[in-house]
């Protein structure tokens, strides 16, 4: 089966490619040329152009959408084109199946724009005439993984922390070879043509319990203390100064955090059994990596 | 009282939390339980037409002909519709509280299944966070939730989450353990879901609660005031929220 993967040098699709690769023929899109790899044919192409999409998506039954252009400036707009590009190529090219990556809770009414867009994009890429299979996934544990890696550089840089209240909101992280188990388990499946689920992580926290689970594999013991004054804003500003994530990045992702983001359901299990990665083996490994 | 959004305040202002009006088609019977100190009020019969749904979020049930009208804000947000909603509350024979509030809808809310359950659960804390807007709020040890004032102060701990689900029933239950608010450990609240033969009831439980604002057994009625007007009416505020919430987020 021709898989085609958009954003596939991004944290989730490089942790992708390899289960792909062994069952599949797998094209990898980048926008910046690479060369191949055993089993892995890389294409250099822009999901903004219709182009380059069309070009990429021809002769493909599914394809993977994990592009995603937080940081920009117009990053939901950018989002939206490059999903309706994919939409509309992969109807004309006859593609079975769109994998989408989407977020959990990002169908509140009170969303953050960073999880709002991943909703948007979501619906443009379900504009066309081929099944899309969302899964709807929290924060990814994993080295690279933006959100995670913020929360380990604030561990690891600050002695005592001042936190907005949305450090007590619940959230469920997933591993990072588990949210590529589950997408993998997701191609040319087609009892998940058309549907959307939920893939929580093993263990439901808050944004303080991660901190200071992650504070206890790191040896560290920082003071928290919480406060209903801080912005986002100013959340972010501070995420900019102390950690490697910058405030383009920062804010978006804070402004998430208000909503719980755990799943409501658990249908993808019985459809893709396989025991969970806790969070601690998850950051362990991320550490070691 | 701090940190109230409008809608809140309305809800709470207004007397139609506790002693709903009566929708259009329903017959609301006023009843005095004769070891009660607390008149509740049921609805006898739910709506049965969408005529005469009640949409929850955005108006009182004075007016049942409101529809709900969603901003940019709310793109996606679906209109759904509760079709109708009770609240009663009453002291029990043993001197606890108990507190009830139900709403119909069409469709479930949650899956039976442990996800499902867990997230009936921590709606309702979330909704709590956000009626009084972070200044009473849920934190959480593993899973146990206290309810805290300004993130200090505990008003109410609870224990771990009861999940429970089967075909026709989904429910997440907290023991209540203790806090400023209990005058000791006792009680319950129940975040359920239940299958009815032409919809789901959505139910919030509050069973067995001693609350320490409560008027003691034999003391004066206006010792209870404090509870009466100003925790007691928090119960529907938040259920009602609640519910507009859960329906919401239904049709992910």
């Amino acid at each position: 089966m021709k898989v085609v993967v958009f954003g596939a040098t991004g944290v989730v699709g490089t942790a992708l490619l390899p289960r792909l690769a062994s069952e599949h023929e797998l094209v990898a899109v980048s926008r910046t040329a690479r060369g191949d790899e055993p089993h892995v044919r890389w294409v250099e192409g822009d999901a903004s152009s219709a182009e380059d999409v069309a070009r990429a998506v021809e002769g493909a039954e599914v394809v993977y959408y994990l592009v995603h252009s937080l940081g920009s400036r117009d990053f939901e707009r950018q989002d939206r084109a490059a999903a309706q590009n994919v939409a509309d190529a992969s109807e004309q090219a006859g593609v079975s199946q769109i994998v989408y990556l989407g977020g959990l809770g990002d169908d509140s009414p009170t969303a953050s724009s960073h999880l709002r867009s991943r909703r948007e994009t979501g619906e443009r890429l379900a504009s066309g005439a081929t099944p899309v299979t969302t899964l709807r996934a929290a924060m990814v544990v994993g080295k690279g993984s933006a959100a995670f890696e913020t929360i380990v550089a604030l561990v690891d840089r600050l002695p005592a922390m001042i936190t907005p209240s949305w450090v007590a909101t619940p959230t469920q992280p997933i591993a990072l070879v588990d949210i590529a188990r589950y997408l993998a388990g997701t191609c040319g499946n087609e009892a998940m043509f058309g549907r959307s689920f939920d893939v929580g992580g093993s263990e439901v926290m808050t944004y303080r319990q991660m901190i200071e689970r992650i504070a206890i594999l790191r040896g560290r013991r920082p003071l928290i203390v919480e406060v209903p004054v801080l912005t986002p804003r100013l959340s972010s500003l501070w995420l900019h100064l102390v950690t490697p994530v910058g405030a383009s990045v920062a804010r978006p992702l804070i402004e998430g955090l208000k909503n719980p983001t755990v799943a409501r359901e658990e249908r993808i299990r019985s459809l893709l059994p396989f025991e969970l990665t806790t969070f601690d083996t998850a950051a362990s490994e991320a550490f070691a990596a | 009282m701090v940190g109230l959004d409008d809608d809140a305040w309305n809800s709470i202002v207004q007397p139609v939390c506790l002693y709903p009006s009566s929708p259009p088609g329903a017959s609301m019977t006023p009843s005095r339980d004769t070891n009660s100190d607390t008149i509740s009020f049921h609805l006898d019969s739910f709506l049965a037409t969408r005529e005469n749904s009640i949409p929850l979020g955005l108006c009182s049930t004075h007016d049942s002909s409101v529809h709900l009208e969603r901003g940019a804000d709310n793109a996606g947000y679906r209109d759904v519709m509760i079709h109708s909603w009770n609240t009663s509350e009453r002291t029990l024979d043993s001197g606890g509280f108990e507190s009830r509030q139900r709403a119909l809808v069409a469709d479930a809310v949650v899956e039976p299944s442990e996800s499902g359950a867990r997230w009936l659960g921590i709606a309702y804390w979330h909704t709590v966070g956000r009626l009084f807007r972070g200044a009473v709020r849920a934190r959480w040890r593993g899973e146990r939730p206290r309810l805290t004032l300004l993130g200090g102060v505990t008003l109410l701990s609870f224990g771990l989450p009861e999940l429970e689900r089967s075909d026709d029933l989904v429910s997440c239950r907290y023991a209540i353990e203790g806090g400023l608010l209990a005058s000791r450990a006792g009680g319950s609240v129940t975040l359920g879901q239940r299958q009815l033969a032409d919809g789901f009831e959505l139910s919030v439980v509050v069973e067995e609660y001693l609350p320490r604002l409560a008027a003691r057994a034999g003391a004066p009625r206006w010792t209870g005031t404090l509870y009466a007007k100003g925790q007691s009416p928090f119960h529907a505020a938040v259920s009602r929220r609640y519910f507009d919430l859960l329906v919401s987020r239904a049709d992910a």
